[in-house]
């Protein structure tokens, strides 16, 4: 079975190097623990059985970052169909007011629970680029792995990076 | 605006700094769930198979104490019922051991799941059908029998006829409950076949 | 005349009755109607009684275990057909009735294991069937109780089945 020993193998060196990135991603999907436990080990499997059919023509990053994103939103879409349509566009987000108290801003824990929030109400297209900008991929493979235009991504890029300075109160050039 | 402005670097920082919880790996949980559904069929024959002995042991003692002919001749059935419940058990509930490797594994538990799938679906059939008909003799010849002591005939048939309609409620829940596992089963199956579809690739 | 008085007294006693007028009674000649007495059993005492009537057939009856609170248990003829024999089957001893033209009455035996017990029947009324005791309202109660609930979990898969095919049919 050597075709099943090459997938095995690519599958150890993805699950390797970006098993943590899938770990954010599906907590980013998921709020519940058990379903996000559950979300990770299903994007682990497809990640498995897809890669016997991974034929290089892009990144396995590329590659990875799709099989993931997809698993999650389909997730996502299963368990909360009804409520699709009360995710924000980064565009809305933008313009909303913040209505939270600038002052409970405290803490690595809280912050990272705004953020959670924040990802989880953004609409899929959106929540996987801001995603993938937290996780430090340039816009060029954000636009890889989306398949967005450049053009498209960078507007994205640039709106979220104000949402964030605002959100979080951080200093500093866009 | 907060005393402490947060760098934007330091949301990417504390981003990928998040604990991380235990993860299993794909592979593995499906060897796990194999295992595991192979360990709930030995569970469930070892307790079936107890069930139909005292089912045996009882209907036993009843063809000796119940009086008239069609009594005797129910409580027969019930036990035949019994034995062959517990054959296709054996034929057909029986675990079988999980193979090696991930792909070999995947394959087995898929096919795990589906004859799981179908033996709930067919379970009227060698499950239900059998004490179904061996029931309907026992309340046969309860109905012709004696009334009991403290009833006129027709409240004594009243309680037997309100008996069988029980027997018979109870066999279509079991027949329902087994339909509606069944359907798990199959989501289960759905979902492995679906994750190659939700991956986009 | 001395001959004729003694045999006008001889006569006039040999006209008397010499016993009950059960003889002259139409009724007691009569296996039919209600009968009623008391059992006399190994561990306990049983009030019965035996309802006849004459049809078509010939002679039918039922069997009512007052005691028990159970009526109208069917009889079956038993053989040989004369005397007047019925029986009550689907027991686990034998009760036989027989008909004592002599005494006038049914007479019957219990037979189980432990041995035979006789008993005797006169002619009395039967008192009326009690349509519930404490025993059938509970099993009736029982019984309801777990038809109802059968019958929710019933609902509840049947409606978890719609809900999974509209669930699907809309994916």
């Amino acid at each position: 079975m050597a075709g099943g020993d090459d997938q095995e193998q690519r599958y150890v060196a993805v699950a390797a190097e970006f098993g943590p990135a899938m770990e954010r991603l599906a907590g980013a999907y998921e709020a519940d623990p058990d379903l996000r436990c559950d979300l990770v080990q299903e994007i682990h499997l497809a990640l498995w059985r897809s890669l016997d059919r991974f034929d290089g023509r892009c990144s396995v990053r590329t590659w990875t970052y799709r099989v993931a994103h997809n698993v999650a939103t389909s997730h996502v879409l299963k368990r909360k169909r009804r409520r699709i349509d009360r995710l924000a566009s980064l565009e809305d987000v933008a313009e909303a007011a913040d209505g939270d108290d600038p002052e409970a801003t405290v803490g690595e824990r809280q912050v990272m629970e705004r953020l959670m929030v924040l990802i989880r109400a953004l609409k899929p297209a959106d929540r996987q680029v801001m995603l993938l900008y937290l996780e430090d991929l340039d816009a060029a493979a954000i636009s890889e792995v989306t398949g967005l235009s450049s053009g498209a991504v960078a507007v994205k890029i640039h709106r979220l990076k104000s949402i964030l300075a605002r959100r979080f109160h951080q200093g500093g050039a866009p | 605006m907060s005393d402490n402005p947060i760098p934007p670097v330091d949301i990417k920082v504390m981003w990928k700094n998040q604990p991380r919880a235990i993860t299993r790996l794909g592979p593995e949980t499906v060897r796990r769930n194999a295992k595991r559904l192979q360990r709930r069929r030995l569970r469930v024959l070892i307790q079936e198979t107890f069930g139909a002995l005292a089912l045996i042991v009882v209907f036993g003692l009843y063809i000796r104490i119940l009086p008239g002919p069609l009594l005797k001749m129910g409580a027969g059935l019930m036990i035949v019922a019994a034995v062959f419940y517990v054959w296709c058990l054996f034929v057909l509930v029986r675990p079988r051991r999980v193979p090696d490797g991930a792909a070999a594994c995947l394959d087995f538990h898929r096919r795990e799941l589906e004859r799981q799938r179908d033996l709930c679906r067919g379970v009227w059939r060698w499950a239900i059908l059998p004490f179904v008909l061996a029931g309907t003799v026992v309340y046969a010849g309860r109905w012709v029998a004696v009334p009991s002591i403290g009833r006129s005939a027709w409240i004594d048939h009243l309680i037997v006829g309100g008996g069988a309609v029980l027997m018979l409620e109870s066999f279509v829940l079991v027949w329902l409950w087994n339909l509606h596992r069944a359907d798990r089963w199959q989501d289960q199956l759905d979902e492995l076949d679906g994750l190659d579809k939700e991956a986009g690739t | 005349m001395k001959r004729v008085a003694a045999s006008l007294v001889i006569a006039a006693a040999l006209a008397l009755p010499s016993g009950p007028v059960s003889a002259a009674d139409p009724a007691a000649a009569d296996p039919t109607g209600d009968w009623i007495g008391t059992m006399h059993l190994s561990k306990l005492d049983i009030f019965a009684g035996l309802e006849i009537r004459r049809t078509d057939k010939g002679y039918e009856g039922v069997y009512d275990a007052i005691s028990q609170g159970a009526w109208g248990v069917p009889l079956t003829r038993a053989r040989p057909a004369a005397p007047l024999r019925f029986q009550v089957t689907n027991l686990s001893g034998t009760l036989s009735f027989t008909w004592d033209p002599a005494e006038q009455r049914w007479t019957g035996d219990w037979r189980e294991k432990s041995g035979v017990y006789p008993f005797s029947l006169s002619r009395g009324p039967i008192p009326p069937a009690s349509l519930l005791s404490g025993r059938t309202l509970f099993a009736l109660s029982f019984i309801g109780l777990l038809m109802a609930l059968e019958a929710a979990g019933i609902a509840r898969l049947l409606y978890l089945r719609r809900r999974r095919r509209t669930r699907l049919r809309s994916a």
